[in-house]
């Protein structure tokens, strides 16, 4: 059963039964009271009687009676001083004066009867209903009964009519109730059916799906907390389908990398095997297998670093930067002079916090692929900010820019320049042993020490890398 | 889903019966309700006129006999209590009727001091003499009080209401039940009927009419009307005779009307001013 039925169903029996109980106990209260004033009124009037039809008792005593069986008497005279309809007769039942239709029995009410109390009945007389007040009045040893009849019988309608117009009011009441209410559970019902729909959405896959914020209540609040969970949802689903493309990306690619110098290898051993070759050649085809041999070592030793970073806590120790700089110049001068690439150094005394040997791969991958890149002059820039430059939000950073003049990477290729097995010149990059693992396992030692490279070039006149750390000045620590 | 389909069905089904169903359930209560009203039989009590039964023990009745025309032994009233009685009666309040209380006269010994007004007022010649004949073409006598609440006994306010009526004479009293004494009266009669010689001397009719009255105060007498305070100058008892004419046939005749009241001095002031003014 829908929410806005149990509303709708609910809400009109309760309020029906109330309406009911509420109504009885009024119009039962209305009975009450009526009928009590009517009997009130009606013994007033009766009292009213009671004092005519005594004064006549105490002036003219027993002989009245007399003459009016007799005839001699016209007790209508009286009849005419008296209030209601009223009946008398003798305390052997004669009747003396009756101003009831002719024919109406009402020997039966006055059994009973007494003097110093007066019986009340309610009693039918053809179509109209009596309130009969019944009593003696007695003088001496001379009685008479004394019948007054109340006609009731418009209060009874009245009584009627109220019921009739509580019916017509409890109808209006049940009918405009359900509409209202109706309407009211549809108002009230519309997010909810509104939430329903969204999530059948989800669930058939539309992240995409938001409901209509419907205000500040306890509804509204569902909503927009369903909407912040979507939210969290979408990007949650887009960051696995990310992370799977990414996992099937390497795969590939590393399936692809192992490819390439599995069958050189495949090849060169096969051809020694197969066949009597002249020294020269054998030496050749061993140098191939040893430097495929080598990549793939080189390959397999990248990859577990990449693992290795994603999963292992470093502990960092602060290094002064001009320092620093200069090791690790020392450490790839001979790569340089290999090369004939020549390194200008400029950086800043300053203190980082790094892990040697990590920065260190860095570094050298930073330079490597400079280098790869073509590169015959490499500049390594590092100089002390602050954080109202804009690069973090507070403190001192330390920006390490490395420039080359190599060939460059293309604009488009700058955002995918750090994924793994990811090579912007493929067969050159294959030919000087890379693999495309480099700038990934740079990006994560960057990472590791709190920073992020940041790569610019136009794509033709050289590449610059920039990876800016939290640093403190050199000041600082003479303070110290 | 059907399970559930039929089930709401049921649910709908089943408020329907109740908001349908409810409101013959309550129009069959209330039916039943109505005829219980109606098929209902009861006694009122009107309190009973048997005075005696509510005196207290060793104190005496003042009714001497019962049903036989005994005299009323009326208790006295002060000045004061009787201008704090004419207060009431003069506010104005819904008038009730009821059977006498203890202490206060039944109708017939009301109707027999009415009657003995009427006879005093008729020897001495105020009133037509054909009226202390005693068989009247009507009688009426109804003991009322004022609904309201007092500071003293209730009883203080009833007062016999009666009325007297032969050949066009009529006469309407104001007995006060516990007293027994006559406090207002009205009297209508042709001026055929009536005495006219001695109209000029109405400032002897007072203590006449209001024989409980001791020594007054003062006096003042005007045309036609005539008035006298009280000893302690609450209350002024005071007659007065107008008349009005009326075409009856191609004769006009006089209609005399005689009031004899007792009123607060308050009013008796204005009254007073009225009488002096004539």
């Amino acid at each position: 059963m829908k929410l806005g039925a149990k509303i709708v169903v609910s809400i009109t029996v309760f309020f029906s039964v109330i309406f009911l109980f509420g109504g009885y106990l009024l119009i039962s209260y209305f009975y009450d009271i009526t009928m009590e004033r009517e009997i009130e009124n009606a013994a007033k009037q009766y009292q009213y009687n009671k004092f005519v039809v005594q004064a006549n008792l105490i002036i003219r005593e027993e002989e009245w009676f007399t003459d009016a069986l007799e005839g001699n008497y016209d007790i209508s005279a009286i009849a005419s001083d008296l209030n209601g309809t009223v009946a008398l007769f003798t305390m052997d039942g004669q009747t003396l004066f009756s101003g009831f239709p002719k024919g109406t029995e009402l020997s039966r009410v006055l059994s009973g009867a007494r003097q110093d109390k007066v019986n009340y009945q309610f009693c039918k007389l053809g179509q109209r209903t009596y309130l009969f007040l019944v009593g003696i009045v007695a003088y001496n040893d001379a009685g008479v009964y004394l019948v007054t009849g109340i006609d009731v019988e418009e209060v009874l309608i009245q009584q009627e009519q109220i019921i009739g117009k509580f019916g017509t009011v409890y109808a209006l009441a049940v009918g405009i109730g359900i509409c209202l209410v109706f309407g009211i559970s549809v108002f009230i019902t519309r997010p909810v059916r509104q939430l329903t729909i969204a999530t059948k959405k989800i669930a058939q896959g539309d992240y995409k799906e938001r409901v209509m914020n419907g205000g500040t209540d306890e509804v509204g609040q569902l909503a927009e907390n369903f909407n912040r969970m979507a939210e969290a949802v979408e990007e949650k689903i887009e960051e696995l389908l990310e992370n799977a493309k990414q996992k099937e990306d390497f795969v590939a690619n590393f399936a692809h990398e192992l490819k390439t110098p599995l069958t050189s290898i495949i090849g060169y051993a096969d051809r020694i095997y197969k066949k009597e070759l002249p020294r020269e050649e054998q030496k050749k085809a061993a140098w191939y297998i040893w430097n495929e041999g080598m990549r793939l070592e080189a390959l397999s030793l990248k990859l577990m670093d990449l693992t290795i970073l994603d999963h292992k806590e470093f502990g960092l120790q602060e290094v002064r930067t001009d320092l620093l700089f200069y090791e690790l110049a020392e450490e790839a001068a001979y790569l340089l002079e290999e090369k004939g690439v020549s390194l200008e150094l400029s950086v800043e005394p300053a203190y980082i916090r790094v892990e040697y040997d990590l920065f260190q791969t860095l570094f050298l991958n930073l330079v490597d692929n400079a280098i790869k890149a073509g590169a015959k002059q490499i500049s390594v820039t590092g100089s002390v900010g602050s954080a109202s430059e804009g690069y973090i939000t507070e403190g001192l950073y330390f920006i390490i820019k490395v420039k080359d003049n190599g060939s460059g990477i293309p604009r488009q290729e700058i955002e995918r320049i750090t994924e793994a097995f990811y090579m912007v010149d493929k067969s050159r990059s294959r030919k000087q042993h890379g693999a495309g693992i480099g700038l990934a396992l740079a990006e994560k030692i960057a990472q590791v020490h709190g920073g992020s490279l940041k790569f610019e070039s136009d794509g033709k006149s050289g590449t610059s890398v920039g990876l800016c750390l939290k640093c403190k000045g050199v000041e600082d620590d003479e303070e110290k | 889903m059907r399970k559930n389909k039929i089930g709401t069905m049921l649910v709908f089904l089943i408020s329907l019966v109740i908001v349908i169903g409810g409101w013959f359930l309550t129009k069959a209560l209330l039916d039943q309700k109505r005829a219980e009203f109606l098929g209902k039989r009861g006694q009122i009590s009107l309190q009973p006129s048997d005075s005696a039964s509510f005196l207290a023990e060793g104190q005496e009745s003042n009714v001497s006999g019962k049903g036989d025309g005994a005299a009323f032994l009326g208790e006295a009233v002060s000045e004061e209590m009787m201008a704090k009685v004419l207060a009431v009666w003069e506010s104005g309040g819904r008038e009730k009727l009821h059977e006498p209380k203890p202490g206060q006269m039944d109708m017939e010994q009301a109707l027999e001091a009415g009657k003995s007004w009427i006879n005093t007022m008729t020897e001495q010649g105020i009133i037509p003499e054909k009226l202390a004949e005693g068989s009247y073409d009507t009688i009426a006598a109804r003991l009322c009080s004022v609904d309201t609440r007092v500071d003293f006994d209730e009883r203080l306010l009833s007062y016999w209401s009666l009325y007297f009526a032969k050949d066009e004479i009529t006469v309407t009293l104001v007995v006060h039940a516990l007293s027994g004494q006559i406090w207002k009266a009205s009297i209508f009669l042709w001026e055929e009927d009536g005495l006219t010689e001695n109209y000029t001397e109405i400032e002897k009719w007072i203590p006449i009419a209001f024989p409980f009255m001791k020594e007054g105060k003062s006096e003042f007498v005007g045309e036609g009307s005539a008035g006298r305070v009280f000893s302690e100058g609450k209350v002024c008892a005071f007659v007065k005779v107008s008349e009005a004419h009326d075409m009856k046939g191609e004769w006009v005749k006089f209609l005399l009307h005689f009031e004899f009241e007792l009123s607060l001095m308050e009013n008796g002031d204005k009254i007073y001013c009225y009488i002096t003014n004539n």
